[in-house]
């Protein structure tokens, strides 16, 4: 499928989009040629084994990476065509990452590393950490605000990675398998408040999961096997 | 299982390259400096000992006479007496060498047919092709020893020209001592051979000998000849000349222990530094090991054979690069050795076996107690918290406090054996070497409350940057404490020893400047002037006091003379007012009755060094033997000479006269009005001698200057050995900054995710490698001044006895602390370019 030029209606659109790793002059294609288009405020599950490649579209749609081949529209802006700085201003500003594996900067407290993304945005200029103390409210963890990540719970230090990726208010947040390193109830306790948070303020969500559980929060479900997306669901 | 394990270890290792080059460079460079400079050491050591045997033979005893040596009559008096069978005459003295710059060489002046049992290279040379009677038959040769004759590039046939007390001679070379250079003795040695009669004319010693070498072979026969001597000439056994010029460098290696011993102990830290990382690295390896079954003892064995296959490599390579080095080394300490104290060539280095042992021990037996620490910490934690690097920061954490006590206590030792009065180089070493340690072990703690103080500060709570940058240092103080504490030593060592040598040259601008107050002196070119039966004669004096201009003179005469204590080092000094006030004293006697007593009383004045090294005080006697006989003289007071660490007892030259025979003068200081000129004085000053001798005329300025050349020349090796030292701390905190952002890749990572622009992560990068330079350099300021303190007031105190005010140089400290940051920003850069580089989603992937 050749990727068009014009920009999309969507919020975010992958077309035709191929991503190769190569092992010598061998090259192995994680994603091959994935159409996919999101809309603003949805809830979109990526689901597929390990290996199918969800973390790596995720990347590519959050800016980490950029693809071998293919398009990636972002508002209708190319995303997939910028250079090193411009990705990183972009990602600062418009995706907030929720990653398996927490990622809190340990030598950070819970309330800088939640003043992170609003100290690269310019957004600590007036009374910001009112606005860290009311997210630590709602996630009823005010007592931590003093507290380094390795004091918490894998739940706790989940729920911060959370506040972390919405604090700056971005238009998408993107989250990787966010409850593969918890048990049952913290996973959905956490998926909960994921959800309230990100439907209460209108951003759009962005998941790749193992868990069926998810499936029934999410507005659609794609899945995808070998690098190819083979499932496209809404949900009920 | 053992097969197994080493697939794991050589796996591992092959995925951290740069780790491991780094670990085996830390390892080499350690090596390396130690190494070489045990190898110089030793070199010089053996060259002084083959030269001192290449002079003494198999000599027993020397007869030796007053400061114009022997009569030669002596020597055909001992002949005639039977007494003593096997004894030759000896002319020796260190002779110039005019068409070589700072070349000189020991002119041995020997009988030919009384030579034989002496020299063994004699008796190649009786039993070889080289007719030595030649010597005899044919004046002005000279044998020469093959070292010497390859590297002054001269052939058989060629001629030398020397200078010695203002007398020039050419030599004819006509043989080679060893041909084959199969003398070891000989193979440092810049020795010229020729007949007695050659010597005396070259030296302007007709009729004279510097002593008579004798084999003895009972005290029986001692006692006889000692008996027929009387008091014209004193036996004395060889041993007390070797001895003599052992004695002379002694206190020179010592210092260079101490530079070395601070060379090691930064590359011990170099070699824990790197080991430590290796093993710390790979702790989620080791607990997943121990995860799946792995005892202790095997993990230990493991790291184990890990740390001694990379300390073998890396000792290795830091014994070649130990050769290498030692051979630049050998070059310097050879220079000052020449300058002085004995004439000699260090021209290749000895590779002795214990000094490559000591090189072995310290790579592959400091490498694995290295690991042991790491080692010890990964076998004890349970194989989970083996894993997690937050529980050995946490570890770490807790024991910075026991590495801060501990640190306490090295210091208290440190200062206790400061207090103990005694005068050993070994406990003052000590207790510098546990000082120093001290520091180091109080060093990560130290940079924690520097740490805490910064984020105190208004600058860093605004900025999340900074505060990164600040608590990234704390985190990681298994690495980062360590690359601190190594830099620490390294730049202290700069400050320290830059601020000793700075004092002692300003003590030595000082003295010189106050003891030359004479406008011009007059010595004898090509050295010499002080051995016996040389120097000028004091008739010359009246006809240089009448050249117009002349205000006033002093003269001065060098000599040796036979003490109670071996020979000592004696100068006779005829002064004047002017020349007085050139002396500085210790306890500042009354000069007045000070002056009287040293003219009129035959008291005595010792410089610092021999009252430190032979124990003398005011008021105490030191016995000379004279030219009727042994003799004690009064110590007056002690004052401030830095010319020769060995030291110098001051006499007057009316006791002088009185109690030896001997008229020569080595030098003399001419004050000059305003209508003096020196050229006047070069042109008539041939004339007033009325000989072929020479003498030269050279102003105050002009000694100042050649001496501090020399000053300058000596500690050449010191700067190089600091410079060593810098460039191993460098490597240290290189590898450092370089683990310690490799394992904060993930971190970094998450940054650069959330939007933290590359140039923003080289700013953390930067900002926390600042933190560590500014911490090591801000720790090594004081660290380094008192490290100064203990070099100039104990070190150099117990090695030379000189005292001398330290000089706080702040430039000398600027600088240490602008090296300290500027080696940190630099070890940053790449590691910083680095992880500004990495894609975000690579590094998490990888990770």
């Amino acid at each position: 499928m050749s990727p068009r030029s014009s920009p999309p209606a969507a919020l975010i659109a992958a077309r035709g989009v191929t991503k190769s790793y190569f092992d010598g002059a061998r090259a192995h294609a994680v994603l091959a040629g994935v159409d996919v288009e999101i809309r603003a405020g949805e809830f979109v599950v990526i689901l597929g084994r390990s290996g199918s490649g969800k973390s790596t579209l995720l990347n590519l749609i959050g800016a980490m990476d950029t693809p071998t081949d293919g398009q990636i529209w972002f508002g209708g802006q190319r995303i997939d065509s910028l250079g090193e700085e411009s990705r990183t201003l972009f990602r600062r500003q418009h995706v907030g990452f929720v990653f398996q594996a927490y990622n809190l900067i340990p030598t950070l407290t819970v309330a800088e590393n939640l003043m992170l993304p609003l100290a690269l945005n310019k957004l600590d200029r007036d009374s910001p950490y009112a606005r860290v103390r009311y997210f630590l409210a709602q996630l009823d963890m005010a007592d931590k605000f003093e507290s380094f990540p390795e004091q918490l719970s894998g739940g706790e230090q989940q729920r911060v990675a959370i506040a972390r990726a919405l604090i700056h208010k971005p238009t998408l947040v993107i989250a990787d398998e966010p409850t593969g390193n918890l048990d049952l109830d913290t996973g959905r306790q956490v998926l909960g408040l994921l959800d309230r948070l990100t439907r209460a303020e209108g951003r759009t969500l962005v998941m790749a999961t193992h868990s069926q559980e998810v499936i029934g929060m999410a507005d659609r479900v794609l899945t995808l096997s070998g690098g190819r997306l083979i499932a496209t669901e809404v949900a009920t | 299982m053992i097969a197994v394990l080493a697939r794991v270890s050589y796996r591992s290792l092959l995925r951290h390259p740069w780790q491991v080059l780094l670990a085996a460079l830390g390892v080499a460079l350690g090596v390396a400096v130690v190494t070489a400079v045990d190898l110089t050491k030793a070199s010089a050591r053996q060259s002084l000992a083959d030269a001192s045997a290449s002079i003494v033979g198999r000599t027993t005893h020397q007869i030796v006479g007053g400061p114009r040596g022997l009569d030669e009559a002596l020597y055909a008096k001992l002949r005639r007496s039977g007494v003593v069978r096997e004894i030759a005459p000896v002319i020796e003295a260190s002779a110039r060498l005019l068409d070589h710059e700072r070349q000189s060489l020991r002119l041995l002046g020997v009988d030919p047919i009384a030579e034989a049992p002496f020299r063994g290279y004699w008796a190649r040379i009786q039993g070889g092709s080289i007719d030595a009677s030649r010597l005899i038959t044919q004046p002005g040769t000279a044998l020469v020893s093959r070292a010497m004759l390859d590297r002054l590039g001269i052939p058989l046939g060629g001629k030398l020209r020397i200078a010695h007390a203002g007398q020039a001679a050419v030599l004819e070379v006509i043989g080679v001592l060893d041909p084959h250079g199969q003398h070891p003795a000989l193979a440092g040695t810049e020795l010229a051979v020729v007949d007695i009669a050659t010597a005396q004319e070259a030296l302007g010693m007709i009729g004279r000998l510097t002593r008579i070498d004798a084999i003895l072979e009972s005290p029986r026969q001692a006692a006889q000849l000692r008996h027929l001597l009387g008091v014209n000439a004193e036996l004395i056994p060889s041993e007390a000349q070797t001895e003599a010029v052992a004695e002379m460098t002694a206190a020179f290696h010592a210092n260079l222990t101490a530079l070395s011993l601070l060379a090691l102990l930064v590359g011990l830290f170099l070699i824990y530094n790197s080991q430590t990382f290796l093993v710390v690295q790979r702790r989620g390896e080791f607990g997943i090991l121990r995860a799946l079954g792995l005892r202790r003892r095997q993990l230990a064995l493991l790291i184990g054979m890990e740390a001694v296959a990379l300390g073998l490599i890396g000792t290795l390579a830091g014994l070649v690069m130990g050769v290498v080095l030692a051979q630049g080394l050998v070059g310097l300490v050879g220079q000052t050795i020449n300058d002085l104290y004995y004439t000699l060539s260090l021209g290749a280095v000895t590779v002795d076996s214990s000094s490559l042992g000591k090189g072995v021990l310290l790579g592959v037996g400091g490498s694995a107690c290295a690991a042991a620490f790491p080692a010890r910490e990964a076998m004890q934690v349970a194989p989970r918290a083996a894993m997690s690097r937050a529980d050995l920061e946490k570890r770490v954490s807790g024991s910075v406090r026991w590495a801060f006590q501990g640190g306490l206590v090295s210091l208290g030792l440190g200062a206790g054996l400061l207090l103990l009065p005694s005068k050993a180089i070994e406990v003052g070493l000590t207790s510098l070497f546990l000082i120093v340690m001290s520091f180091a072990l109080m060093s990560p703690a130290l940079t924690v409350a520097l740490a805490g103080a910064l984020l105190r500060m208004g600058i860093v709570r605004k900025s999340i940057a900074l505060r990164l940058a600040v608590r990234g240092v704390t985190a990681s103080l298994s690495r980062t404490g360590v690359a601190v504490a190594a830099l620490m030593l390294a730049v202290s060592h700069v400050i320290g020893v830059g601020l000793m040598v700075g004092s002692f040259r300003s003590s030595v601008v000082d003295w010189l400047t106050m003891a030359l107050q004479a406008e011009y002196y007059i010595s004898v070119p090509g050295g010499g002037g002080s051995e016996a039966g040389t120097g000028l004669s004091k008739a010359m004096l009246p006809a240089i006091a009448a050249i117009e201009g002349v205000n006033g003179l002093s003269h001065v005469r060098y000599t040796r003379v036979v003490s109670a204590r071996g020979i000592d080092a004696v100068t006779v000094y005829q002064l004047n007012e002017r020349a007085r006030k050139g002396f500085r004293f210790r306890e500042n006697p009354q000069p007045a009755t000070l002056w009287q007593r040293f003219e009129q009383a035959q008291a005595v004045l010792v410089s610092e060094s021999y009252a430190f090294h032979h124990a003398v005080e005011p008021g105490d006697a030191v016995s000379l033997r004279t030219d009727s006989g042994y003799r004690d003289f009064l110590v007056a007071a002690i004052y401030q000479n830095y010319a020769s660490d060995r030291g110098t007892i001051a006499m007057s030259r009316t006791t002088y006269d009185r109690y030896w025979n001997d008229p020569a003068v080595s030098g003399i200081g001419v004050y000059a009005g305003p209508r003096f000129d020196p050229d006047k004085l070069r042109h008539l000053l041939p004339k007033i001698m009325g000989s072929e001798a020479r003498a030269e005329v050279v102003s105050n300025h002009r000694i100042l200057e050649e001496s501090l050349r020399v000053f300058d020349r000596t500690f050449t090796i010191t700067k190089v050995l600091q410079w060593l030292a810098g460039i191993i701390a460098f490597v240290g905190v290189f590898s450092a900054l370089l683990a310690v952002q490799l394992e904060r890749a993930r971190q970094l990572g998450i940054l650069k995710a959330i939007g933290v622009t590359p140039r923003q992560i080289y700013g953390v990068v930067v900002g926390e490698t600042a933190l560590i330079g500014g911490a090591a350099g801000l720790l090594a300021v004081p660290v380094g001044i008192l490290l100064g303190v203990l070099l100039v007031a104990v070190i150099n105190r117990r090695s030379f006895g000189w005292t001398m005010a330290l000089e706080l140089d702040p430039g000398v400290v600027c600088a240490g602390f602008l090296t300290a940051l500027a080696a940190a920003l630099i070890a940053g850069i790449y590691p910083a370019a680095r992880m500004a580089r990495a894609q975000p989603a690579q590094v998490l992937r990888q990770e």
